[in-house]
């Protein structure tokens, strides 16, 4: 073979070598993709301490078996005559957790200022959705709230 | 490809430096035994790439360690890839040293005036060895724990200073967390480092001195 050739093959070669190598360099920075969350059920009460008329915070803890660790978390339970519901305290604007402001009967969010009525509906504020709803069930007396883990 | 480098060479003029020290004068009678060299160069270069790869997902915890790098090699794409890459390059970048070591004491290059270039070389080895021991123990498996408390015991069994040279290495007075991080730390910090340091003056004694001549 011929030199000139040769460092042509050879220079192809390397790039291309290169070029693979960034691939997977490429794939293996990634990350990988995270496992469904499973839905648990946590219990937060007994049946009769449900507020009939009003907001109670509620604080509970969850393990997560694949990073085994405890979170605490909590949550709104809201009693109306149309029932009593579960409402994340999430913020659907960027996340923060939001405060019952028990005088004027509304959740504000600290951080941008959304507003929500007791159910979670939108009030004003910059936030695209209402707040989200908990499924909470009621089993032998006690109140379990559905979380994803 | 020429095109690129014609433009590149237009406006910065890069052929001509590059030329100085790419076409080089070789003596005569060279063979394949002085690659090993180069050879060493490149499992470190891999080493390198490999290792900052590695250095994403690895956790240099006491509880996390060993969970980690059973990630790494079931859950990250290529993980696996990777992490062998990694470690037998390290096997094989021992290899190519001693091999090139034998190469220049068999054709007697560490002769003046190349005698620092072999003292650099020395210590690059000093530093692959340092590198394969710290690295062994980051698996932190039960094969890695035993060994560097082997390891680091016989530091020991040097007179008067022994003890207090082992909790420095140790950092406690067994092999535990602080042990690793310590061994982390010097694996991809102090050492590479050092390494590229080493290998920098290496390279440009033999840029300027050239290969020694066949006996």
């Amino acid at each position: 073979m011929e030199r000139r050739a040769f460092l042509r093959k050879a220079v192809f070669s390397f790039f291309s070598l290169s070029g693979i190598s960034l691939g997977v360099a490429a794939a293996f920075l990634y990350p990988a993709r995270p496992g469904a969350r499973k839905e648990q059920d946590v219990y937060l009460m007994d049946e009769d301490d449900l507020p009939r008329r009003g907001v109670r915070m509620v604080t509970f803890s969850v393990h997560s078996d694949e990073h085994d660790v405890t979170m605490v978390n909590r949550v709104f339970v809201v009693g109306s005559p149309e029932g009593v519901i579960a409402l994340s305290p999430v913020c659907t604007h960027l996340g923060c957790f939001v405060n019952w402001d028990a005088n004027r009967k509304e959740f504000i969010c600290p951080c941008h200022g959304a507003k929500y009525t007791m159910r979670g509906e939108i009030i004003s504020g910059p936030q695209p959705r209402p707040l989200m709803q908990l499924p909470l069930k009621v089993d032998h007396g006690k109140v379990y709230l559905g979380v994803k883990v | 490809m020429g095109r690129m480098l014609a433009w590149l060479d237009e406006r910065f003029h890069v052929i001509k430096p590059h030329r100085r020290f790419l076409q080089r004068r070789i003596p005569d009678g060279l063979n394949y035994a002085y690659c090993f060299g180069g050879l060493a160069f490149t499992f470190f270069l891999v080493l390198a790439g490999t290792g900052l790869l590695l250095s994403i997902y690895y956790i240099p915890s006491e509880k996390e360690a060993y969970r980690s790098i059973v990630m790494i090699n079931e859950t990250v794409l290529f993980g696996w890839l990777i992490r062998s890459l990694h470690k037998w390059a390290a096997s094989f970048f021992i290899v190519s040293i001693i091999l090139h070591t034998i190469r220049v004491f068999a054709t007697r290059s560490y002769r003046p005036p190349r005698e620092l270039n072999w003292m650099v070389g020395s210590l690059t080895f000093l530093v692959a060895m340092a590198s394969a021991f710290t690295g062994y123990l980051l698996p932190w498996d039960q094969r890695a724990y035993w060994a560097t408390e082997v390891g680091t015991a016989m530091i020991q069994t040097i007179p008067f200073a022994g003890d207090a040279l082992m909790l420095a290495v140790r950092g406690s007075n067994e092999v535990s967390g602080a042990t690793l991080i310590r061994f982390y730390s010097i694996h991809v910090l102090f050492l590479p480092l050092c390494m590229g340091l080493l290998l920098w003056m290496h390279f440009h004694m033999i840029k300027r001195q050239g290969i020694a001549k066949r006996l």
